[in-house]
């Protein structure tokens, strides 16, 4: 959506047309599910998260000034919320299989384009499951917002350095774990079969 | 060398992303033009992304609309209360009582609050009437004519939060409370809001009894409400057992808020205590606070 249809909308809110926030409801709403349920992997929590957020918009139409992409300030509410709601989850959450996913990193590259797609597919998802909180915030802005990493930072509220650091982190936790996945699961040895 | 790959590592996602800037792009193509093996990085980053993007819920757009919907209809009538009807006190009340103190009659009949004409209305067991806040000259004029155990409960559970968010002030807390039970606007009038507590002394000292005793009656309004299916005294009880966190009563029955009532309550909890006048700060502790008495084992 436009960013004039956006603000257009919020117009209209203000002045309390249903028809409006549901229009910018149905436009978003997908968007932040995704991202919920991608960090809280939780559908109900998630489906929380978005109605709240979005019941936001609906009593402050006017708190969006355009500093930022409005998906991104969407997130940021979002993001807000389910701090302040499952703190402890959140902190808490993914400790398990440090083992698989802290384990030592072998530096070739998993050859993940040489398994078959449902294989591979199953393997990321599974190792992007396995990595922590923070890990899986920074993987989802830059991969699946596409945002620019000091986007990132604002929106998370640290260095520009900590985005990439963890952005870096969270990349070759996962192609440990798809590699040890892989090998576990009776795919291609690919310590002896890497291009650089 | 090492240097070259880790700025290349470091650039990577972003080149990915296409939100590198122009001169990190053109870095980034020289350098893998100098070297093809690096493509395999580049690919593999590539299929990563995509995975992510794949990885994508597969739900419908409508996800969650029908509840918020149902909020901002249940919450539609809040932008006036304790904000603009507040004006409405500068008008003589209506002296027909079937007509003019309707609007009234409603929410009060739903807190089983005294109708204007000094009857008690009892709420009738009916969980699908929707709960309405009162305006902040309603409330003041009868919010706390709640029934006994009702106003005991208010007084409890906000005691239980004047004593975690501001202990100083519960030595002054007994009066406050019983003004504010007798003439709430009295007790409004001690209150200049919790800011000033960061200027120490005076009325400050008084800064978030009295909104806290307002935010916590609605509270208890709309949980009432909500349980009055219950039969008989079990409201009462389960209300207390909601509050478990604050009763000194032991072995009581357990009863589980669902999520969307713990979602009403915080927004209820949320828009109360700005009509109140309180802070986004304390506002933000007040509301962990009741989360946790509402969802403690």
């Amino acid at each position: 959506m436009e960013d004039e249809e956006i603000l257009r909308l919020l117009h209209c809110i203000e002045h309390r047309d249903e028809a409006a926030f549901q229009k910018l409801y149905k436009a978003f709403s997908k968007k932040l599910f995704a991202y919920a349920v991608w960090q809280l992997d939780d559908a109900t929590k998630a489906e929380e998260i978005v109605s709240d957020t979005l019941f936001e918009i609906w009593q402050h139409p006017t708190r969006f000034r355009g500093d930022a992409k409005f998906s991104t300030w969407l997130i940021g509410i979002a993001r807000n919320k389910m701090k302040m709601a499952w703190r402890i989850n959140i902190d808490t959450k993914h400790i398990h299989d440090d083992e698989i996913i802290n384990g030592i990193i072998d530096p070739t590259p998993p050859l993940i384009h040489n398994i078959e797609d449902s294989q591979r597919q199953e393997g990321v998802r599974l190792c992007m499951s396995k990595l922590s909180y923070n890990h899986r915030e920074c993987l989802y802005l830059g991969y699946y917002e596409d945002l620019k990493f000091s986007d990132i930072a604002k929106l998370l509220e640290c260095p520009e350095n900590t985005v990439k650091t963890r952005m870096s982190n969270a990349r070759k936790k996962i192609e440990n774990c798809l590699r040890l996945w892989i090998q576990q699961e009776g795919g291609p040895d690919l310590r002896n079969d890497h291009a650089y | 060398m090492t240097m070259l790959i880790d700025r290349f590592n470091e650039l990577l996602p972003w080149y990915v992303n296409g939100t590198l800037d122009a001169t990190d792009r053109a870095w980034m193509d020289k350098y893998l033009q100098d070297h093809p093996q690096a493509c395999q990085q580049l690919r593999w980053e590539q299929l990563l992304r995509e995975e992510v993007q794949r990885n994508s819920p597969n739900v419908s757009e409508e996800i969650g609309l029908a509840k918020v919907m149902a909020r901002i209809h249940l919450a539609d009538p809040m932008p006036t209360v304790f904000g603009k009807d507040d004006e409405k006190t500068a008008v003589p009340p209506p002296t027909d009582i079937d007509t003019g103190w309707q609007k009234l009659s409603a929410p009060l009949k739903q807190l089983g609050l005294p109708s204007p004409g000094g009857k008690t209305m009892r709420p009738e067991p009916n969980p699908s009437v929707p709960y309405t806040p009162l305006t902040k000259s309603e409330f003041q004029r009868e919010a706390i004519r709640l029934e006994p155990e009702y106003r005991h409960l208010v007084v409890n559970v906000a005691k239980f939060i004047v004593a975690k968010l501001s202990p100083h002030e519960l030595p002054l807390f007994p009066y406050i409370s019983e003004t504010f039970v007798k003439t709430p606007k009295v007790a409004f009038s001690f209150s200049k809001g919790e800011q000033a507590l960061a200027f120490g002394a005076g009325t400050g000292e008084l800064a978030i009894t009295t909104p806290v005793l307002a935010v916590t009656a609605e509270l208890v309004a709309y949980l009432r409400n909500e349980l009055k299916a219950l039969p008989g005294e079990a409201t009462i009880a389960a209300l207390n057992a909601v509050f478990k966190a604050t009763s000194m009563q032991q072995h009581q029955e357990n009863y589980r808020l669902s999520s969307i009532q713990l979602a009403q309550i915080t927004e209820l909890t949320e828009s109360a205590s700005r009509r109140a006048g309180l802070s986004s700060s304390f506002i933000a502790g007040l509301l962990e606070l009741i989360r946790d008495m509402l969802t403690s084992e």
